[in-house]
């Protein structure tokens, strides 16, 4: 008897000793089959793909960068264009056009925004499940799909933007899009399948942009409490990003239809859908970037979530890291009128260099970083009306009052605001409506988006030096003096354009598939952009 | 009556140390004498008469009378019962029928080096062992046999007296820790490094990349024994790089700006400031260590002590390591010595700080110091901080008599250096308690408890005056971590004779497992300088946390068998199965194998009898076969799919985070070994050879997918790839010299391998290496340059088709190259991805050692070289030292092309400010940047001189040895960078890397 005891006391000493050694339990992350399980972590999931908009993991690395939407879709959008500066070399590729397939920041700007677009499917899918299992309400699964296929509209759009020629590229806008996945991923097996799916067309693309849009239109509220109204989706942001992606898609009469959603008849114009309006002055929906009547929709950042100091747009777009100022193109300009406000009050005047250089003062808390990054403002929806406006029904009273709205609280001297008089034909007022985008969504990444989308347009593309449609020469920071900035003197020193641009023909107009697809992906390998 | 001679003579052994005792004999009387203290006899003998030269354990050796006779006796292997440590127990040396190389702990304690590792290289056949740069905190990288893998860990596993440890860099963040680092060289007694799958399959799943096998020391029979061991040294960078003086940077700098149409930027100031920033970032680091032991044994107990010191400055000047240790095992046999129990000590204490490593971190000593302006001093009294930081852009170097600052707002790094901090400070124990009952002679019953618990303190300090702190206005981060493991053995071993049939059988249960633990705190907007030292509450506005943990373990049981005949026959094997916490439950539990045969020919009668006998005195064949595993993946549940938290500002939220397979196993290994070992003349020389294939499949890799398809960090581990590895080992020692006093013994290995990808997924190509079937693991890679179009300055290089393009700095675009008008720029073309190609191997394909004592009289001489090559360097240092902005360069820059009339050197394009990344190709790899990594290196000079003996006894002591040495003096290679081994990204691609130190020390051993 006393000898089975002590085997068995032996036996099990051995089987405690297995158990404590390897049946072990992961502590730092819940497992996939869980995390639809509560209302509180469905709700948790869907801020999951918020943060993948704001702070994508940078390749190489894995740091935190505001790829897609947090930081990069400024700074690339700007840095592509020619209005802002690049002051450092270790961050003028964009700037420089001297990327490649395997350049960083347009595979973080492709990677991370799939990563936001997986997260998404999947946390469709999950509330789904969870609907159905009575986790959540059907209810509140509509409203969480619609938030985040909003988001996943916003990344599509964007990656048209980067990486494939614009709509009017051919008659149907047959040629390449960008891969579109609606299904969540996560097993070898749905790797397998979904490879097989390759580039959608520019039209599919937009299809399924505007499916999501129209989903989250229907779906979303029209407001949200206190900041969240900002920085979560809401109807009023999908109506406007329609008006955005409408315009890219030269659809004008649909631009008017879902502005009129969202524009009040007359002057002064506000939102009937989230009281929407334009700020008193200027800076308003930066001085004041977590709450303000303007801003439709932005990226959340914190103090202690942000692009960090490798990304966010106050180091980057001010002195504390001096990366990007403000070029003495658009400071020189002379449609920017000397007394503009935005000079006064979205500029900023800083030695750096031994140049005393215009930095960008729509992002102001330096260290602390936490701006809220814009992504859709009241004033671009007044703009992509007053542009629809103008190119459907000319120089209209509505056009000019459009335009005005945005323009007359910057440019106070009745003298020098506009009535329809101003323009002498619809030309001159897409100008001044052109012209009036440069200024008002300086230094928020608007310049390229308008570039790529002009692209095709007889009229009022932008050039490069050839005559041809493309990006324009560009200032170089390593022959800038502070006397280069001569404010709306309409004279830019050509001594200081020295960066070159190049023309839509160029291999290097958008952004090459990057490397890491390529080579992952044999049917996206066969579809690579022209030229790389 | 014959004539007699008075002989005088010494006896010592085959290391020359004097043999106080050793018997001379008149062959064929009863006549002779012992050696005295100092190992010298003196006797009168017939003059035609033979002496018989006897010791224990040593081989008799005869002479002939002479006035002066000097005899080196050699160890006889036959009778001598010399031990090697094995998995789970020890073997005679003479019947351990697998690849095992062995190194004395005393061949590496006298030398200067911050852990025994570095001293590691070289000094055995197939292990290899590589120093990535001088820094005194980072681990080298020690490769046994070849690479196997690919995302798993390559690093063998190191086993500290019988319990599986730690190892590597266990640093968190910006400062290194090497975790075997922890362990003075001076306590270690001996290394055994397992190789072979005969070796190794003991490991089970953990064998894969070879096992590390440390003894340390223990008491020694007789009264106690204390001994101190003691040196100090120098260290200073072997080499740095040439960089522009002030006048050359000028000239260089303004070239830049006016060749693409800008104003000179750069200036002299009229003090004509020259600086050599190097001067200011690199120094001689003074390095000494101490450690004291007493020790001692008695039949019933034994005991040894020691604690020892060592603080050693780097060559940077905020880089240091300090250890201290204390050491203890004593063991006691009790209850009529049926029972013996034991137990061990190792506790450290490592402080370690260092500067901000990244290849391309502005604050990177590395890649700040060698980009300094040369015409702007390090310190300016007028600005507060006293060095020399740009009155408006407080995170950049002051501009001088320079127009602008330098580029990308490079800090001042000797302000960087000599203020922020990156340090962290490491406790460890490793504690074991061991019982061990021995019922008869033959059965042995042991029971081990052991554990390794390591906390670090780790932080770094950025002040808020410039550099990397300025952009936080002070940030200290601090991180605590623990790392603990327990491991339980029960060992039951027997080891038998009948007649001539030998016998062994071990049968082990094991259990271990590891928790890691780390919080992390951090300050930032601090409201005072004065505050950014240490976390003090209210003294900043932004506070972080953080933290993590995870766990792993493993559950073993493990038998092996070994059987010979009379030593001439073997065969043995063992078999272990593993339960692997890291693997799903359905899939964790494995069984590995291995099995081992050789036949000692020299045994034979036909041999012994022969006359080859005198000439071979020892020759065994052997070969071994196992099947083992490699279970250290990159994560502990990577078969988990997860949600990870995940914050949206100041939302709280989680988000998908790795996308888990269920059905990874752990990666198999087949090693296939086959060799000989022989001794000739009497055991004075032995040769061993070995051939060795290690084929591992089922490969952990994240295999990449496609990133539009979200999968987090666009992999899935999955089992998938083959690489298999093979090579040939030789070792070759014994004393050359060995006469009137002199001895000279040598130790010479060489080793080969090979490496190649067989199946893969497809390509994973990085930035200057790629992953490719058919080539060698990290097979360099990238466009092929063709040089500098002597008509425009223009770089060049081949399309794959042969046909060579120019890239026009002027427009950043590339053209076809015609060599009848090579300024025409009519026909466009482009560099794609296809153009490039492999460039070369990164791995060496043979290296060795070859190391030489020579001892005369009280004195010794050692030189050691060490060899390597047949690998290829990517030395992208030389990329970014030609870089285009408003930075210093190399002296290479000075071959530029600068009109057709003085086109340069033919390598260097024509400068263009802001073109660098288009001259250089920056982010992509080039053959321009890729050199030949052959050396042979001088590693070590020394000599030492032993005090005589009557001395010593003067002194009241027992021994007393002094030496001077010198470490690592020349190295002659054709590579242009600081070191053929330097390394940062991974081997192969040298990137920024901190120079090798060269070190000059004295040393003393005194035993009481």
């Amino acid at each position: 008897m006393k000898k089975i005891l002590s085997i068995l006391f032996g036996v099990a000493l051995f089987f405690s000793c297995t158990d404590q050694a390897i049946n072990l339990e992961q502590k730092d992350a819940i497992t996939y089959g869980v995390a639809f399980s509560t209302p509180e972590r469905c709700e948790l999931a869907i801020v999951g793909c918020y943060d993948a908009a704001q702070s994508g993991y940078y390749p190489g690395n894995n740091q935190r960068r505001g790829y897609p939407f947090g930081a990069a879709t400024v700074q690339q959008g700007d840095m592509k264009g020619e209005n802002m500066l690049n002051v450092q070399q270790f961050f003028a590729v964009t700037y420089n056009g001297d990327y490649t397939v395997a350049s960083p920041n347009g595979q973080a700007h492709w990677e991370c925004t799939y990563q936001m677009i997986n997260k998404i499917n999947i946390v469709i899918e999950g509330l789904r499940t969870a609907a159905e299992n009575g986790v959540i309400t059907q209810e509140k699964a509509i409203d969480g799909e619609a938030e985040v296929r909003f988001l996943r509209a916003l990344g599509l759009h964007e990656l048209l933007v980067f990486f494939a020629l614009p709509y009017a590229a051919t008659p149907n806008a047959s040629h390449y899009g960008v891969p579109v996945s609606t299904v969540p991923i996560n097993t070898i097996d749905k790797v397998e399948e979904a490879k097989e799916a390759g580039r959608a067309t520019v039209e599919e693309t937009y299809k399924q942009i505007l499916d999501d849009l129209n989903f989250a239109e229907q779906n979303l509220a029209a407001t949200r409490a206190g900041g969240l109204k900002i920085s979560r989706a809401t109807k009023g942001a999908a109506v406007a990003l329609k008006t955005r992606v409408y315009q890219h898609m030269g659809k004008w009469t649909e631009v008017i239809t879902e502005s009129n959603k969202i524009v009040s008849p007359t002057a002064p114009f506000t939102s009937p859908i989230g009281a929407y309006a334009l700020t008193a002055t200027p800076e308003g929906p930066f001085a004041n970037n977590k709450s303000n009547t303007e801003s439709i929709f932005s990226i959340e950042n914190s103090a202690l979530d942000n692009a960090t100091n490798n990304g966010s747009l106050s180091q980057f777009y001010f002195t504390v890291r001096s990366l990007v100022c403000v070029s003495p193109i658009i400071i020189n300009a002379g449609f920017w009128l000397k007394d503009d406000l935005r000079r006064a009050q979205l500029l900023k005047r800083a030695e750096y260099g031994g140049i005393n250089a215009f930095w960008s003062w729509k992002y102001r808390t330096g260290t602390v970083m936490n701006d809220w990054t814009p992504i859709l403002r009241y004033a671009e929806v007044l703009l992509n009306y007053a542009e629809a406006e103008a190119r459907k029904n000319g120089v209209t009273q509505k056009a000019v009052d459009l335009l005005n709205a945005v323009r007359n609280r910057a440019v106070t001297d009745h003298a020098l605001q506009f009535t329809t008089a101003s323009f002498a034909n619809v030309d001159a007022l897409m100008t001044a409506i052109l012209q009036e985008r440069e200024i008002e969504f300086l230094a928020e990444g608007r310049r390229w988006p308008d570039i790529h989308r002009l692209t095709y347009d007889s009229k009022y593309a932008v050039k490069s030096k050839d005559g041809k449609s493309g990006i324009p020469d560009k200032a170089s920071w390593g022959s800038m003096k502070t006397e280069s900035y001569n404010p709306a003197s309409g004279v830019v020193d050509a001594n200081i354009i020295k960066t070159a641009g190049f023309n839509f023909e160029d291999r290097r107009y958008i952004f090459p598939i990057p490397l890491s697809e390529i080579t992952s992906n044999p049917k996206i390998a066969e579809q690579q952009n022209a030229g790389w | 009556m014959t004539a007699q001679t008075q002989v005088r003579g010494t006896v010592v052994d085959e290391a020359g140390v004097p043999i106080i005792g050793a018997t001379i004999q008149i062959k064929g009387t009863t006549q002779g004498t012992v050696t005295n203290l100092d190992g010298n006899f003196s006797l009168v003998a017939p003059a035609e008469a033979t002496l018989v030269v006897s010791f224990v354990g040593l081989i008799t050796q005869e002479v002939a009378v002479a006035p002066t006779v000097n005899v080196v006796l050699m160890p006889d292997t036959e009778l001598l019962e010399e031990i090697v440590v094995v998995g789970y127990g020890t073997q005679r040396k003479r019947d351990v029928t697998s690849s095992i190389s062995q190194i004395r702990g005393e061949d590496l304690a006298s030398k200067a080096s911050p852990s025994f590792m570095q001293q590691m290289a070289g000094r055995a056949s197939g292990v290899q062992v590589i120093a990535p740069s001088g820094d005194v905190t980072q681990p080298p990288r020690v490769i046994i046999r070849g690479v196997g893998t690919i995302s798993s860990s390559n690093a063998p596993l190191y086993v500290i007296n019988g319990v599986p440890v730690t190892s590597g860099n266990v640093g968190y963040s910006y400062s290194n820790n090497n975790a075997l680092a922890d362990i003075n060289p001076s306590d270690i007694e001996s290394f055994e490094i397992l190789k072979d799958g005969a070796a190794t399959a003991i490991y089970g799943s953990r064998a894969a990349n070879g096992v590390v096998l440390i003894t340390t020391k223990q008491g020694k029979q007789g009264a106690a024994k204390i001994t101190y061991d003691s040196w100090m040294g120098w260290s200073s960078a072997a080499k740095l790089y040439d960089l522009l003086n002030a006048e050359q940077f000028v000239t260089i700098a303004n070239e830049k700006y006016t060749n693409s149409g800008g104003n000179p930027q750069a200036k002299m100031d009229d003090k004509g400031t020259d600086t050599n920033w190097y001067d200011y970032v690199f120094r001689t680091g003074f390095q000494h260590s101490h450690t004291v032991s007493i020790s001692g044994a008695s039949p019933q107990t034994q005991y040894f002590m020691s604690a020892g010191y060592t603080d050693q400055k780097g060559l940077s000047i905020n880089n240091s390591y300090n250890r201290y240790t204390f050491y203890a095992k004593a063991e006691h046999k009790f209850l009529r010595d049926y029972v013996t129990a034991g137990f061990s000590l190792n506790a450290s204490n490592q402080v370690n700080t260092g500067p901000v490593k990244g290849t391309n971190s502005i604050s990177d000593n590395m890649y700040a110091s060698s980009r300094m302006l040369p015409n702007v001093a390090v310190y300016n009294p007028d600005d507060p901080t006293g060095f020399n930081i740009d009155p408006n852009d407080r995170k950049s170097l002051a501009k001088g008599a320079n127009l602008r600052t330098i580029e990308n707002t490079i800090p001042n790094i000797v302000w960087v250096l000599k203020n922020n901090r990156q340090k962290n400070s490491s406790y460890r124990i490793l504690p074991t308690a061991n019982i061990d009952i021995r019922p008869v002679s033959w059965l042995m019953f042991r029971s081990l408890v052991g554990a390794d618990v390591n906390l670090i303190d780790d932080s770094y300090v950025w002040m808020p005056e410039s550099g990397d702190g300025f952009g936080y206005k002070g940030l200290i981060n601090r991180s605590s971590i623990k790392r603990q493991r327990w491991n339980f053995q029960n060992i039951l071993s027997a080891n038998k004779s009948f007649g001539l049939h030998n016998l062994d059988a071990t049968a082990v249960a094991e259990w271990t497992n590891y928790v890691y633990n780390r919080f992390t705190a951090g300050a930032r907007d601090f409201s005072d300088p004065f505050f950014v030292d240490e976390i003090i509450s209210d003294t900043y506005v932004t506070q972080s946390s953080g933290g993590s943990v995870t766990t792993n373990g493993l559950a073993s049981y493990i038998f092996r068998a070994n059987y010979n005949y009379n030593s001439i026959f073997y065969i043995g094997g063992s078999v272990r199965r593993d339960g692997i916490s890291n693997l799903h439950k359905d899939n964790r539990w494995g069984t590995f194998y291995g099995g081992s045969a050789a036949v000692r020919i020299s045994g034979l009668d036909f041999w012994k009898n022969s006359s080859i006998n005198d000439i071979v005195s020892d020759f065994r064949l052997r070969g071994s076969f196992a099947e083992v595993g490699n279970d250290r993946l990159s994560g502990d549940f990577m078969y988990n799919d997860i949600f990870a938290g995940q914050k949206y500002g100041d939302q709280a939220g989680i988000a998908y985070y790795q996308a888990g397979n269920p059905a990874l196993k752990w990666e198999k290994q087949k090693i296939l070994d086959f060799g000989f070992d022989a001794a000739f003349l009497h055991n004075r020389f032995n040769l061993v050879f070995a051939y060795w294939q290690k084929d591992n499949s089922d490969i952990v890799l994240d295999v990449p997918t496609p990133p539009s398809l979200g999968i987090p960090w666009n992999v899935i581990a999955q089992n998938y790839g083959k690489i298999n590895n093979n090579g040939i080992e030789l070792e070759l020692g014994g004393n050359i010299i060995q006469n009137k006093g002199l001895i000279w013994k040598t130790a010479f290995n060489f080793s080969t391998q090979q490496s190649k990808v067989v199946t893969l997924v497809n390509d994973i190509p990085y930035e200057h290496y790629i992953l490719r079937e058919g080539e060698s693991m990290n097979a360099l890679w990238g466009y092929r340059y063709a040089g500098v179009n002597m008509k425009n300055g223009n770089p060049m290089y081949y399309k794959k088709d042969g046909s060579i393009i120019q890239g026009n700095i002027a427009n950043t675009k590339y053209y076809v190259y015609n060599p009848s008008d090579p300024a025409d720029l009519s026909k466009a073309s482009n560099l794609v991805q296809d153009d490039k190609e492999i460039l070369g191997n990164s791995l060496p394909t043979w290296f060795g050692g070859w190391d030489n004592t020579v001892t005369l009289k009280n004195f010794d001489f050692n030189i050691f070289f060490r060899f390597s090559g047949g690998n290829k360097i990517a030395n992208v240092t030389r990329r970014d030292m030609l870089d285009q902005g408003f930075t210093n360069s190399s002296t290479e820059i000075l071959g530029r092309w600068q009109s057709e009339s003085n086109p340069g050197d033919g390598n260097v394009p024509k400068l263009y400010y802001g073109r660098g990344g288009f001259i250089n190709l920056t982010g992509e790899g080039s053959s321009r940047w890729i050199e030949s990594g052959d050396f042979l290196k001088l590693q070590n000079l020394s000599v030492g001189y032993n005090f005589p003996k009557g001395l010593c006894s003067q002194l009241w002591v027992e021994k007393v040895r002094i030496y001077v040495q010198g470490q690592n003096l020349a190295t002659f290679t054709k590579y242009s960078g600081l070191d053929p081994e330097g390394y940062t990204v991974v081997p192969g691609v040298d990137w920024n890397g901190n120079p090798q130190q060269r070190t000059f020390l004295i040393g003393l051993n005194i035993g009481f």
